[in-house]
């Protein structure tokens, strides 16, 4: 599945887009994320599904838009 | 999600003093307006150990903050009585002293106005996915955080 990513997180991983093995979910997502990219460390994110905040575990099935946001900073 | 149109709010580049002014004219039909607000941010060039900020590189994801913009839009309106709200982000490299914010509001009354400006810059800043980047002058960098 293929991941989005903005702000510090483009240089954490090097990219702007990351590709990772299917997951079913966006908990077995961050532990994945912090299993195969250990330089994620301290940085802290939140996940956006479909162009929405994750605020519990949420399932995931292809097509679904996936996005990792550090925090704001606008303005 | 209401079906009204999404406006867009970002630019490329700095906002124009010039567009600034030029808003501020277009409203001169609305004759029911009795006050405007209006918040300009502006690029400061922060020392941050040793260092100057040159200019900050905005980011957005963009689909995400115009929705999220338009649900912004709609509790403002709903909790103040406007004429209207306007606003302005920029997007790529800003220099110091440039704006890359422009909030406006327009009400019967001053204090919707000005009301509604505080809330809507407040909520900008802190819920819209858009990153800065402050650029010093050695080609350094560091990510800005909102305080």
């Amino acid at each position: 599945m293929d991941i989005q990513v903005f702000g510090r997180l483009t240089e954490v991983f090097g990219a702007d887009k990351i590709t990772v093995d299917p997951v079913n979910d966006t908990d077995s997502l961050l532990k994945k994320l912090r299993q195969d990219y250990p330089a994620i460390g301290e940085t802290g994110f939140i996940i956006a599904v479909d162009k929405k905040q994750v605020r519990e575990n949420v399932q995931l099935s292809p097509g679904m838009m996936i996005v990792l946001m550090p925090p704001f900073s606008g303005g | 999600m209401s079906e009204k149109k999404i406006k867009n709010i970002f630019v490329q580049g700095p906002v124009a003093p010039a567009f600034i002014a030029e808003s501020i004219a277009s409203h001169k039909s609305k004759t029911g307006i009795g006050g405007h607000s209006i918040f300009l941010g502006q690029i400061r060039a922060d020392k941050i150990n040793e260092q100057t900020v040159h200019a900050i590189e905005y980011t957005a994801y963009e689909e995400m903050a115009l929705e999220r913009m338009q649900e912004i839009r709609e509790e403002i309106f709903s909790k103040y009585t406007l004429t209207c709200m306007h606003v302005h982000h920029s997007l790529g490299k800003i220099e110091a002293g440039d704006i890359c914010l422009f909030v406006f509001t327009s009400a019967p009354h001053r204090k919707a106005a000005m009301e509604a400006c505080e809330e809507v810059v407040e909520r900008i800043k802190a819920e819209l996915p858009i990153w800065g980047k402050e650029l010093f002058g050695d080609a350094t960098h560091q990510w800005k955080e909102n305080i």
